[in-house]
């Protein structure tokens, strides 16, 4: 079936309504089929492997996909790295860590491809592997530790029990969790049947932990949104919130059809615990706490549903002359933080109350019938008449009766004995009814058999679940009064503050969601305003995804099953998006250049065939990237030399500047993660204890563990993180960016933390207790760099220290002083060799 | 004063972006663009700095700079117009506690609490019909300074520095000078999607002492002529690296960054201290916290920094829902000298044509009283917020001075003549920077996005006349 996109009608009473919102631009006036022509939602295939002139240069099908485009331009590979650099290479991509100068000396001894393939297998099976390439998720699920709500710093700020999703990630990566698997239990680790182990429902986080936009739902919903398609799928849905996608084949439906999965999606205040307390200090003394903390918010909310709940049925009257008689309010459509007083209207119901009313205000309902007539004959009546007139128009309306329809009798009494004169009299007279129902039926009272059913049918519209003032408990703090819902705040916050303030660490907890008891019923918000609901657009996934049209999702939220439609075999994305981004990782620059919009405004991939090759075998692997990662590392492509000679150079330059075909291998700067980890590895400092409440890494000059564990504060990034481009933590990280600033600069030079690290470089035995300064040199460079200096650097090294011995006080160095050694050590550690890979 | 234009600083796949946005000079490739080399905008600018006084928290209009004496008759009494729906409930017209009066040759009224100030109207254009969306402070600070009340989007400052680059490679382009932090913190001047380099700097100026405003700008354990030394063996350890990498631009980048950086911790901490200044310039802008980040935003300036933004306080000072005619009388009291300086400096120094200058804060305020009501702050002498109407003024390169644009109602709620709303002052404030804002974009997640998304008309009533078409 083939249906237009953007359908003409829709289009255009879409933006009447809107009013004056500019029309899309070059909108795609195509159908699914035509945009299903994409490479990118084409299906993977199994691209036959290329055979090349160079047949002896391949040893993975990697090397050959890549050599059939350089042999086409007359490229080939640069010649294989020396050991030390192949080996440092490896350890910085797979680990994060620089090797010993033991362990180079040992790789030189014997470089060989299969020695090779015994360090990345020793590599990936260290769990340095998982801190290491579990930091690469976390930029895609823009993983940090803080709320970000105003007035809210320093512990206040912490999300507690964040920290369980990044340990999760670095698990899964290091027990080479299939990917499918670990997609599964970030979207619905909840819902999977067997259950999974307590540690996966903490990879809940990946929709729990994004920002909360001043508690805006609807804005959460589009964060998650956001995450999952560009960080899942390479598609950016949430252009899609206010119209349709201008250039992709993405609708206003598909959006607010994943919006009702994660509308139909709540984060329970009672998170599981899934470390057992009494195994931690403290735990359950403070289990106790957090309990008493989360019974004192419950109470609160209780309290406050049953009298809001009560205070509005008895209200449900002057909700209706206000529906009657007014237009919606900038309170009502607008979304921002009201101080309510107890007799402020509760826009939302308000808005609620007017869409009930519209909705059933047809002759032939029951109850709203009798009230259509009246305010048509209302409508009717002599604009300049008297009451009386009006009146008698109204009456006489009424006796006319509602054709077929059966009108509750008690309704059409009410209105006959009140002869209302205006909107707001009918509604009145509605409103006087129904609170003289509601109060009768709370006491005990024999109703005439005839009217029980008229009486039920009403009091439906005071106190069932879908009437007009009717909430759910959750949406309580919505209703709340000011001084109660400050309370509300307060108690909540006290939650996370317990946990945070607390001296131990408290027994962990997943942050996770859970279904709602019944789904939301989703429609498209009329240019992305919840005001302003419109046609259904029901749990579901991409219809350009869909086999003619979109998938449905019937079960719960849809979670799992937007999860099982991600992950299936057949779809054309997600092991595409994935492997992009591993190959980037590994090589520095993606196939793909925007790993998170494979879009129609993409540019291709530079190796169409390799990277469907690259998604089919790892999805054969059953989703193993550690597979994926011997097929990358082992080739020969990845490892080439990164400095050929002069003749090669200038050939590649030539013919590709960009090296985007991988004449040789590429350099770049180490990601800040690595760079200060790798600094605490050499000076022999670094702290290898996993997992944990995060620390403070970026403003402590003494915190020695790795990077992946220092605090993210998404309000407040450290200068250290925001310096050396780390992924901004707010929204879905698509690549970090590279930059040159002398910020950088000014924290190799001055920061104390490089400073503890080569003054404690120059304390390390071989340095410090060596006789000679030539010794010295030799150690630092051998600790620092791996390798021995050459005889230029070392005279100048030489001479450096000589130098700075004449401005010790009297020649003397304290063990910790800033020596010149020192000094020598820091310029070790901030050099381009140190920073760089290659 | 060292200036170092586009030494080659690398910033690896930024060209094709600073390219689409018609920034980039055809000539350059990837590895010569330095994200911060100043640049040309679209068109010929009027200004090629902003300094935003912000009076954060929401300045009363009709206490500052729109005067309504309608309130005086209505004194305690309902007005008539009835009052629009704020964050908290409302009673009585509340007039002024301030006199006002003309000054200057427009004749322009302005309270007597910016008596100093008002000695500059006649170069000053007042936006008397500014509107925004909320009266929430978080997401009005959001709205004037990005454009979105609670999405993630860059700042005007960000924009403007990715547009524009800055003038001394030796001092962040975009500075924003709190004491403490405002509300909606560090997302006031955040960069979001657009390179992290374009993030305003925040200096807290609880700290006086100059080196102690800059991360890492100073070094405590070695002196000057130790550094320059080491600094010499890196560069031979670096030099040794690059042989055979000699093509390699960003290894070129790095080794200059360490002499950037060298340089820096000299003119950064030179520039913040205001201690440098002579007697009779202190004592011209006087001595309180705004006045002394107004008397660094001049020397910024002068030192060609880009975007400086002041913000009157941490948290949200003008913020008067209770006392306001203590509370207002204040504040003004803490910031009117050192605008009236500011003003008189910049054009004493030749930096006024160069230089828009915009005061304000996120919103304004209610010209009725706000009712003492259980969880509200005012026990009946304040004002609540008030997005519907308030004022911001402008001067320097480019504004039309001696101005009054727009109006309010009778009473100062609800902006009627000319409405302006945030979108249209930002779309402006582009324009007398020289891009027109619908073309100032960036590419990210399959849009191109700019500070005003699809709003913004460029007020081309508050130019000054000889500028470029709009």
């Amino acid at each position: 079936m083939s249906r237009p996109i953007l359908s003409f009608a829709i289009g255009v009473l879409g933006w009447a309504l809107a009013g004056d919102l500019p029309r899309a631009e070059g909108a795609p006036g195509q159908s699914f089929e035509q945009a299903r022509d994409h490479w990118a939602f084409r299906p993977i295939e199994r691209p036959p492997i290329p055979s090349v002139t160079a047949a002896d240069a391949v040893s993975s099908p990697v090397d050959a996909f890549l050599l059939e485009k350089l042999e086409s331009r007359s490229l080939g590979f640069a010649p294989r790295a020396d050991a030390r650099t192949l080996l440092r290479r490896v350890y910085f991509d797979l680990i994060g860590l620089p090797p010993t100068y033991e362990e180079v000396e040992a790789f030189a001894g014997d470089a060989s491809t299969e020695a090779l393939a015994g360090v990345v297998d020793r590599l990936l099976a260290d769990p340095r592997y998982g801190e290491r390439w579990g930091r690469h998720w976390l930029d895609v699920a823009r993983y940090a530790d803080t709320k970000d709500l105003v007035l809210l710093y320093g512990r206040d700020a912490i999300r507690p029990y964040a920290y369980t999703y990044r340990d999760y990630v670095v698990r899964a990566f290091n027990e080479d969790l299939p990917f499918d698997a670990f997609v599964r239990d970030q979207l619905a680790a909840d819902l999977v049947e067997p259950k999974v182990p307590g540690w996966r429902l903490a990879a809940l986080g990946f929709l729990t932990l994004g920002r909360l936009f001043d508690n805006n739902p609807h804005d959460q919903i589009d964060d998650q949104i956001d995450t999952v398609s560009r960080g899942l799928l390479g598609l950016t849905v949430a252009c899609a919130r206010c119209h349709d996608h201008k250039f992709d084949a993405i609708t206003m439906e598909d959006y607010y059809g994943l919006y009702g999965v994660f509308a139909s999606t709540e984060r329970p205040y009672a998170l599981p615990l899934i470390e057992d307390p009494a195994a931690v200090t403290g735990g359950m003394e403070f289990e106790e706490r957090l309990g008493k903390a989360r019974a004192e918010l419950e109470s609160h909310i209780d309290a406050e549903f049953a009298r809001l709940t009560e205070v509005l049925r008895l209200r449900v009257g002057n909700y209706l002359v206000r529906a009657a008689t007014t237009k919606p309010d900038l309170t009502e459509t607008a979304q921002f933080a009201l101080s309510l007083t107890p007799d402020d209207f509760r826009p939302r119901l308000m808005l609620r109350t007017r869409r009930y009313v519209e909705e059933r205000a047809r002759p032939e309902d029951s109850v709203f019938g009798p009230w259509s007539v009246a305010m048509a004959a209302l409508e009717a009546a002599p604009a300049i008449g008297r009451d009386s007139i009006a009146s008698d128009a109204v009456t006489t309306a009424l006796r006319t009766g509602g054709g077929a329809s059966r009108w509750n009798p008690m309704v059409v009494r009410a209105l006959m004995e009140a002869s209302p004169v205006d909107r707001a009299g009918v509604a009145k007279a509605y409103g006087d009814l129904l609170r003289r129902l509601y109060e009768a039926s709370k006491a005990p009272a024999d109703v005439p058999l005839e009217e029980v059913e008229d009486r039920a049918e009403l009091l439906e519209v005071v106190a069932g679940r879908d009437g007009p003032v009717a909430f759910e408990r959750r949406d309580t703090p919505d209703h709340m009064s000011r001084p109660e819902k400050d309370r509300y705040g307060s108690l909540a916050l006290a939650l996370d503050k317990v946990a945070a303030h607390a001296t131990n660490a408290p027994p962990a907890r997943a942050m996770v969601v859970a279904d709602l008891p019944e789904r939301v019923e989703s429609r498209v918000f009329l240019r992305g305003n919840p005001s302003r609901p419109e046609r259904p657009a029901p749990q579901g996934y991409l219809s350009v995804l869909g086999d003619g049209e979109a998938q449905r999702f019937g079960k719960g939220s849809g979670r799992l099953e937007l999860a099982a439609a991600i992950t299936d075999p057949s779809h054309p994305l997600a092991a595409r998006v994935f492997m992009n981004r591993v190959w980037m990782h590994h090589f520095g620059e993606p196939l793909v250049a925007s790993p998170g919009d494979f879009g129609t405004r993409s540019d291709p991939p530079t190796h169409p065939a390799l990277l469907d090759w690259l998604a089919r075998e790892f999805i054969a692997s059953g989703w193993r990237l550690k597979a994926m990662h011997r097929h990358i590392v082992l080739s020969n492509a990845y490892q080439q030399s990164p400095i050929p000679d002069a003749a090669l150079v200038s050939k590649g330059e030539a013919a590709d500047p960009d090296n985007r075909l991988l004449w040789r291998f590429p350099r770049r700067r180490l990601d800040v993660e690595v760079m200060r980890d790798s600094m605490l590895a050499v000076s022999g400092r670094l702290e290898p204890t996993m997992r944990g409440r995060p620390v403070d890494v970026a403003e402590d000059p003494e915190n020695r563990r790795r990077t992946l564990y220092g605090l993210i504060d998404r309000q407040n990034l450290p200068g250290l993180f925001r310096s050396f481009d780390f992924a901004i933590p707010d929204q879905c990280a698509e690549r970090r960016p590279r930059t040159t600033v002398p910020q950088q600069a000014l924290y190799a030079l001055n920061s104390p933390f490089v400073q503890v690290q080569a003054i404690a470089l120059a304390q390390l035995p071989e340095v410090n207790d060596a006789t000679e300064d030539r010794e010295r040199v030799q150690g630092l460079f051998r600790r620092v760099l791996g390798r021995s200096p050459n005889e230029r650097e070392e005279q100048a090294a030489l001479a450096f220290l000589k130098a700075g011995q004449r401005d010790l006080p009297d020649g003397e160095a304290r063990p910790g002083d800033w020596t010149p050694l020192a000094q020598l050590a820091q310029a070790l550690l901030i050099s381009n060799e140190a920073v760089f890979t290659e | 004063m060292l200036r170092e234009m586009g030494t080659g600083l690398g910033f690896l796949g930024l060209t094709g972006l600073l390219d689409r946005a018609g920034l980039l000079a055809p000539s350059a490739g990837a590895s010569e663009v330095n994200p911060l080399a100043a640049r040309q905008p679209q068109f010929a600018p009027r200004a090629r700095h902003v300094i935003h006084i912000y009076l954060n928290g929401g300045p009363s209009q009709v206490d500052t700079f729109d005067p309504k004496p309608a309130l005086m008759r209505y004194a305690g009494k309902p007005l008539p117009s009835g009052n629009l729906t704020t964050e908290r409930p409302l009673g009585a017209a509340l007039p002024s506690p301030f006199a006002f009066k003309p000054y200057g040759r427009s004749g322009i009224e302005v309270s007597e609490i910016f008596a100093k100030t008002a000695e500059h109207v006649d170069d000053l254009c007042f936006v008397r019909s500014m509107h925004a969306n909320t009266p929430n402070h978080e997401q009005s600070m959001r709205l004037m300074n990005c454009g979105d009340e609670r999405l993630s989007r860059p700042s005007y400052g960000a924009w403007i520095t990715y547009g524009l680059g800055t003038e001394n490679q030796n001092l962040p382009g975009f500075i924003a000078m709190c004491p403490g932090l405002p509300v909606a913190d560090v997302s006031n001047w955040r960069a979001a999607f657009l390179p992290g380099i374009y993030q305003g700097t925040h200096i807290n100026t609880k700290e006086t002492r100059p080196e102690k405003l800059i991360e890492n700008i100073t070094n405590a354990r070695q002196s000057r002529e130790a550094q320059r030394r080491q600094l010499d063996l890196l560069g031979t350890l670096n030099a040794e690296h690059r042989r055979g990498r000699e093509s390699d631009p960003q290894l070129e980048a790095r080794i200059q960054s360490f002499e950037l950086a060298y340089r820096m911790q000299m003119e950064a901490t030179d520039a913040f201290d205001y201690t440098k200044e002579p007697e009779s310039i202190r004592k011209l802008y006087g001595d309180t916290v705004q006045a002394r980040q107004l008397l660094i935003a001049r020397r910024l300036i002068e030192r060609g920094v880009r975007v400086v933004q002041c913000y009157h306080g941490d948290v949200q000072p003008w913020d008067s829902h209770d006392m306001i005619a203590d509370a207002h009388r204040k504040l003004a009291g803490e910031v009117d000298q050192g605008i009236a300086a500011l003003l008189t400096d910049l054009k004493q120094r030749g930096l006024w044509e160069d230089t828009v200058v915009i005061c304000g804060g996120e919103f304004g305020r209610t010209p009725a009283v706000e009712l003492p009501a259980p969880g509200t702050p005012g026990n009946g002498k304040g004002r609540d917020h008030n997005h519907y109407g308030f004022t911001v003024w402008l001067g320097g390169g480019g504004v039309k001075g001696g101005t009054v644009y727009g109006a309010t109602d009778e009473f100062g709620f609800r902006a009627v003549e000319n409405p302006v709303h945030v979108h249209d002052l930002h779309a402006t404030l582009l324009h007398l920077l020289g891009f027109d804002h619908e073309k100032l974009t960036y590419r990210y997640a399959g849009r191109d996005f700019r500070l005003t998304d699809v709003e913004g008309t460029v007020v081309k009533e508050i130019l000054a006349s000889g500028g470029p078409a709009v």
